[in-house]
């Protein structure tokens, strides 16, 4: 029998209010968002298509598309992002594998795991510079003293691992976390059903635990993306003065900044931006597909 | 009740702000500064305190915002100045500043009687100077050459060397003994920027290249049109040696001069800057050390001192209280220097001394009096903040092929550092043309 037409009524009338009331949650973080990033990032497009030199000029000539065109077929440029996309592939791994295996390791409930937890989470309050400080003391003081070898900071080829381990080091905590809290969602009674089928603890694993919590991994690899993408903290503290290890992030700054190019640096921004969604959006889509599929 | 709370809590609110409205506020001068060195800071703290003795009715405010090469300075202080925080007193030479000259953000000192009566040589006031006008009051200056570990030379049996051969057989000498003899900094730009500079710039300034940097950054002339780079590469690449420490590409300066004072290197090469770290570091130790300019051929003549203006202070006519800054400036440099020398270890561009200044900073004021200097400020014009970081990356490429035999950049000899360089300053001149 339906349902008489005036409940129908007011149950619409409660759910939009249920609604409204959950976007006013969301709106200052949206006003924030709008206002601190979208905003400024609208406006900054016209200065790159100029010849801004000086932020503190308020000189900016016209000159068409001539910044994308130069850093389109620019050496460096093109380096900073390979820079970027092997830090960020390596980073990601590492971030992911120990996130994973510590999460596998520490995911039931226990006072030790507790304390572990906190632990492994540890590293992903500490700020990239101090942390980046402490492995400059790791890999020169005891890395290189233990093995008598050259730090991987001082040699150019190996600087790109060695901030992604150090990155990885601050962040699987938080990969970690996410993969804890899936892994718990997991209902016991697959287990249960899948022991009396007679699977083992390895089939159990792949096709119970890694079907049920590929949304954890869609979360960590986008935000570990998206991270990885725009590292310049790093940089900025262990590779400066070595185009080996010059993220985009960290050329964008020096053209902005150090070098009096605002206009340039602009348009590289506005390069890595585009770079930055197209590629969330493709992994995103690709594991979400995967989830469904799982 | 709620609406009482609130109520309650807005007049609470109004009667505390009162008290600062009606605040009698001292007219304020903030000064963006980018000294770290603990020791600056009590020296700043010291001349603070001289000045509101004489000026209470002033306040001084100092902010410190790192250097870091220049590219945190720079950011912070151009972010500022673009969104209306404007400070009274910039730190820095005018050279690398000349946006803000050019948008009207530093004050014009030329003819400035306090300068002038200071009896500055051009070198000096070049270092200050733009396009001839003056833009910065100057306090003390720099150079740079070996600290060495007293202890060390003397249980070796090692004089001061006075020769380049003198020098690569102490090298050797110590290396036999286990010693390392260098403790290198060669991951901060600066580090491999100084150990070209006494042939650099020597060089350059006596074969009357005055205009090299600024020809250099225009693209009328390129690197290897001028000797000095090739022979700085080579003499700094025989120093370098086969003793580098494995760290001497990943230290920066804080590593070295703990690896220097706690006794595993016998030398360190680096700036007079650094002689306040150093002392802050052995105080209350037994810790000994002297200090030679680098000997870069066999002549056995005595080593030109390089001389660059250090601290410099421009004024920003923009901000609120310009006139009051430039008589916290005056001050500074008429009433305060021997005291600013006392604590910071800074060799004062007057040459000012007092009964407590240390035989060092007594020994570099003489050798710049006698006029065997090559000052950085007899150049038309410096290299500007983005040639600076494209020649440090050349030479940073020149230290690690040196120092660990790795090829980086394509850097694995003098010919392939200098084409590297070159590359780096026309991409910096391609960019400027945009």
């Amino acid at each position: 029998m339906a349902k008489p037409v005036v409940n129908t009524k007011t149950e619409m009338a409660l759910s939009k209010k249920i609604h409204l009331g959950n976007m006013l949650f969301l709106l200052p973080t949206v006003l924030l968002f709008t206002f601190v990033v979208l905003i400024p990032f609208f406006q900054g497009i016209p200065y790159s298509f100029t010849s801004w030199k000086s932020v503190v000029s308020t000189n900016h000539p016209f000159n068409g598309i001539a910044n994308y065109k130069y850093l389109l077929g620019n050496k460096y440029f093109k380096m900073s992002l390979g820079v970027t996309f092997s830090f960020t592939l390596q980073y990601m791994f590492w971030s992911i594998l120990f996130g994973f295996g510590l999460a596998l390791l520490i995911h039931r409930e226990s006072r030790f795991n507790n304390f572990s937890r906190t632990i492994f989470f540890l590293p992903f309050t500490t700020s990239v510079t101090a942390g980046a400080i402490i492995w400059s003391y790791l890999w020169t003081d005891m890395y290189g003293t233990l093995t008598g070898l050259v730090s991987p900071l001082g040699i150019p080829s190996q600087i790109v691992p060695a901030m992604a381990i150090m990155a990885s080091w601050r962040d699987m905590g938080y990969a970690m976390l996410i993969f804890i809290a899936a892994l718990q969602t997991v209902s016991k009674d697959y287990y249960e059903a899948a022991t009396v089928e007679g699977a083992n603890k390895v089939q159990q694993f792949f096709y119970i635990t890694i079907p049920n919590i590929v949304p954890a991994f869609t979360t960590n690899t986008t935000l570990l993306l998206a991270w990885g993408l725009r590292t310049f903290d790093l940089p900025a503290v262990v590779s400066q003065n070595i185009v080996e290890g010059q993220t985009t992030a960290m050329y964008i700054y020096q053209s902005i900044f150090a070098n009096n190019k605002a206009s340039l640096g602009q348009a590289a921004a506005i390069i890595l931006t585009v770079i930055l969604v197209v590629l969330t959006q493709i992994v995103t889509r690709t594991l979400r597909r995967l989830e469904v599929e799982a | 009740m709620k609406k009482l709370l609130s109520l309650l809590l807005v007049l609470a609110l109004c009667i505390g702000m009162v008290p600062a409205a009606f605040a009698d506020e001292a007219a304020k001068i903030t000064v963006f500064h980018y000294m770290v060195e603990g020791q600056k800071a009590d020296g700043l703290v010291q001349i603070e305190e001289a000045f509101k003795a004489a000026h209470p009715e002033l306040n001084v405010e100092f902010e410190n915002l790192a250097y870091s090469q220049g590219t945190d300075f720079w950011p912070q202080l151009s972010t500022a100045i673009s969104a209306g925080d404007n400070p009274e007193i910039i730190m820095g030479n005018p050279g690398l500043y000349t946006d803000l000259i050019e948008e009207g953000f530093i004050k014009d000192l030329t003819g400035n009687e306090t300068i002038k009566a200071l009896g500055l040589t051009s070198g000096d006031m070049g270092d200050v100077s733009y396009k001839g006008k003056w833009y910065a009051y100057p306090v003390d200056f720099k150079s740079w050459g070996v600290f060495y570990n007293t202890k060390i030379f003397e249980e070796q049996g090692i004089a001061v060397p006075t020769t380049e051969s003198e020098l690569l057989a102490a090298c050797e000498k110590l290396q036999a003994a286990g010693i390392s003899p260098w403790a290198n900094w060669f991951a901060d730009g600066a580090a491999v920027d100084i150990e070209m500079r006494p042939i650099v710039w020597t060089k350059a300034l006596a074969n009357g290249d005055n205009d090299m940097f600024e020809k250099l950054m225009s693209g009328e002339k390129k690197i290897a049109d001028y000797p000095y780079f090739a022979e700085g590469l080579e003499v700094w690449g025989r120093r370098m040696g086969n003793w580098a420490r494995p760290d001497a590409t990943s230290n920066k300066q804080t590593d070295a001069n703990e690896v220097f004072v706690s006794g595993q290197a016998a030398m360190l090469y680096q700036g007079t800057w650094n002689i306040g770290s150093i002392e802050m570091l052995i105080k209350d130790t037994d810790f000994e050390y002297g200090f030679f300019l680098c000997p870069t051929d066999d002549s056995g003549e005595a080593p030109v001192l390089n001389v660059q203006v250090d601290q410099a202070f421009m004024v920003n006519p923009q901000a609120d209280n310009a006139d009051l800054a430039c008589q916290f400036m005056e001050f500074w440099l008429t009433d305060c220097m021997g005291m600013w020398s006392d604590f910071t270890y800074q060799p004062c561009i007057t040459g000012a001394t007092t009964e407590n200044t240390p035989a060092l900073l007594l020994s570099l004021l003489e050798t710049k009096a006698s006029g065997n200097t090559a000052c950085y400020g007899d150049f038309t014009a410096p290299f500007s903040s983005a040639f600076t970081a494209a020649y440090r990356k050349g030479l940073g490429a020149w230290a690690v092929y040196c120092c660990t035999g790795e090829e980086t950049s394509g850097v694995n000899s003098i010919e392939t550092c200098i084409e590297y360089m070159q590359e780096l300053f026309d991409e910096e001149i391609a960019q400027a043309a945009l």
